[in-house]
């Protein structure tokens, strides 16, 4: 199948103080229409640097390396000028991010976010406007459609503003969904039900999305395939399946060792130990090996990615050769 | 058990005045109703909730950095509410607390050194050299290196800034250490870590910590005995092992099947919570999780007559109508 969005060879560089963090580094990635891929990983990771580029939403301290190269429906992204940039946005693609109150305007109604969202994308009178608000508020599982029109965001409790923010990113009927930490500023049984009702949207409206997250928990939950960041690059690539029963990157395996889980015999997890490198100063050769427990030799030398099995790679020279002496 | 316990907690209560505009009258949030809790030298006590259940204000109370409304709380048998002077000074040496967000509690100008040195001079425990010493003594304890002393917080990576946070509560030979969400704000792969630590010292001190979380399977790690907290209520207490294994509080069911497991294969809740917390701002004759509960025995007494936490097993309590039995399958 054709992708419906095609990141390839995608760098970002931020400038800092301390010299350019490539914050982004050679992440190639695609999406098949109605597909979900949970990006995973931990802070500083290049995650959101990752979703932000592909609307062209970095800050202006941010360049993209020419080789970059983004394709959304087979239209090259980075070539786009304004206008169709701005029919894009919120348009075909639609974004959630973590903190819904942060995104939404306090003096505005829940109603005239709606309905302005709506008349960006289509050319449609506020009657109009209004039922179409009405019906991606019942969309999106809120009772009482024509009560929440007139509600302001501090009215509404932290679940309920991000089903009203999602109710905005479906306006223009995306076939795409940017999801940032969408869960993230939630109390866990609000997470559950936005994660349920994700699951939902993307079926019944056949929708794509990408999934960011540092939980596994979620991505195991939602998507058909998982992408693991470290470092600015993507290390490990596989169906969901796949990633959860033969993870093949020690930081996948290190990550679902240091996962607290209620299932199987409560124990301590296992950490990794040090810190997540800063994107100033990432480690020569593998950018894991000052973490790993199995480096060697080789992997002063950066691994490419290499196929674990069909559909799933990691960037570790583990996959393909084995230090000498070793079993 | 027979040990005296080292905290007893007893029916406090804690409201706070909400203004909901200049031309409104004031109206008055519960945050924490009736709460009673003992904690027994050497344990973990962890007491979890979600946002809003009250727990931070609870811990805030031990603490004394909010003072409760009703109620009393007894540290080794005396009234902390009425300490006062050299003996509420020498009380706060053996309670510290530990705050989520070290960046938000550590002093961006001062550097990480000073910030553990500076309770030992506030409470005349040492100074000079011997400051010195002990505070190099403190961050190799923690599994620092003193060469950290001169940096300031913002040149420290998140563990780091937590193990600072850490140290700076031990420096006053604490007894009893408040953990309030201490390992929420740090990556996945250096939360494990600060919890290694934290059981260490645990270890080697004899410490008795209040673990304050809303993580559910970190407190599972952590926790000997937990109390669930819902709208500032304990709704259930038990042993760890059975409140993981045995659940009799709706709400501490919904709470556990909503945890996301990294195993694909793992079945999707089948328990939903519907909706949202509802605090109430009036005197309530409902189930406080009524509105919610996903409990197919909820009946009309639930609406009408407020269960009152009481035994349901060895060493568990449940505020539940039907929390003799587990829930029909």
């Amino acid at each position: 199948m054709t992708p419906l969005l095609e990141i390839e060879h995608l760098s970002v560089g931020f400038a800092t103080r301390a010299g350019t963090a490539r914050a982004v580094d050679d992440v190639s990635l695609a999406i098949a229409p109605g597909e979900t891929v949970a990006l995973v990983g931990e802070s500083g990771c290049g995650k959101t640097a990752t979703a932000l580029s592909l609307l062209r939403l970095l800050p202006a301290s941010a360049t993209l390396d020419p080789a970059s190269r983004i394709r959304f429906d087979g239209r090259d992204v980075l070539a786009l000028d304004r206008e169709e940039l701005r029919r894009l946005r919120g348009g075909a693609i639609g974004m959630v991010f973590q903190e819904p109150a942060a995104s939404l305007n306090p003096v505005l109604s829940i109603g005239a976010h709606l309905v302005e969202t709506i008349q960006a994308h289509d050319d449609v009178g506020s009657t109009a406007a209004r039922t179409r608000a009405r019906e991606l508020l019942a969309t999106v599982g809120l009772r009482d459609p024509e009560r929440l029109l007139a509600r302001y965001p501090h009215e509404l409790s932290g679940g309920m503003q991000q089903r009203a923010y999602l109710a905005m990113a479906l306006a223009g009927q995306p076939r795409l969904l940017i999801a940032d930490e969408p869960t993230t500023a939630l109390d866990v049984t609000t997470q559950a039900q936005i994660l349920a009702l994700l699951v939902d949207l993307t079926g019944r409206l056949g929708m794509a999305m990408l999934l960011i997250t540092h939980n596994l928990g979620i991505a195991a939950a939602v998507a058909d395939r998982v992408a693991v960041m470290y470092a600015g690059r993507i290390v490990e690539l596989a169906p969901r399946a796949a990633l959860f029963a033969r993870p093949a990157h020690p930081y996948t395996r290190g990550l679902l060792q240091a996962a607290p889980r209620l299932d199987g015999p409560a124990r301590p997890t296992a950490a990794i130990p040090g810190a997540v490198p800063s994107a100033t100063a990432w480690p020569d050769g593998c950018r894991f090996r000052p973490r790993c427990g199995h480096a060697w030799e080789r992997c002063r030398t950066e691994p490419a990615p290499a196929d674990v099995a069909p559909d799933h790679t990691a960037r570790c020279w583990l996959v393909t050769e084995r230090p000498e002496g070793a079993a | 058990m027979t040990e005296a316990p080292l905290l007893v907690i007893e029916h406090l209560a804690k409201a706070y005045r909400q203004s909901r505009g200049p031309l409104q009258r004031h109206t008055t949030l519960a945050a924490v109703t009736d709460v009673s809790l003992t904690i027994v030298r050497g344990e973990t006590l962890a007491l979890v909730g979600e946002s809003g259940a009250g727990k931070s204000t609870l811990a805030r109370c031990v603490v004394r950095l909010e003072d409760p409304d009703s109620g009393r709380i007894l540290y080794a048998g005396q009234e902390i509410g009425r300490l006062r002077g050299a003996a509420l000074r020498s009380w706060r040496r053996h309670v510290q607390i530990v705050f989520q967000d070290p960046h938000g509690s550590l002093n961006p100008r001062m550097r990480v050194g000073t910030a553990v040195r500076e309770p030992l001079e506030v409470h005349r425990i040492a100074r000079g050299p011997e400051a010195d010493a002990r505070v190099a003594e403190l961050f190799r304890e923690v599994g620092l290196d003193p060469d950290y002393r001169g940096c300031y917080p913002h040149e420290l990576s998140g563990g780091q800034r937590q193990r600072v946070g850490i140290a700076r509560a031990l420096a006053v030979g604490p007894e009893l250490l408040v953990l309030d969400e201490p390992v929420s704000a740090l990556d996945v792969s250096v939360q494990a870590q600060v919890l290694a630590l934290l059981r260490d010292l645990q270890q080697r001190r004899g410490l008795t910590y209040l673990f304050v979380a809303h993580d559910l399977a970190v407190v599972r790690q952590m926790a000997d005995r937990v109390a669930v907290m819902y709208l500032g209520r304990i709704v259930e207490e038990a042993p760890a092992e059975r409140l993981f294994a045995d659940p009799r509080h709706p709400y501490t069911r919904a709470l556990l099947a909503a945890v996301p497991t990294p195993d694909p294969n793992a079945p999707p809740p089948r328990l939903v919570l519907r909706d949202d917390p509802q605090p109430t701002t009036d005197a309530v004759s409902a189930c406080p999780l009524y509105p919610r509960c996903p409990d197919p025995r909820r009946t009309e007494r639930c609406r009408i007559d407020v269960p009152l936490l009481r035994k349901v097993g060895p060493e568990q309590r449940a505020a539940c109508h039907f929390a003799d039995e587990p829930p029909p399958a």
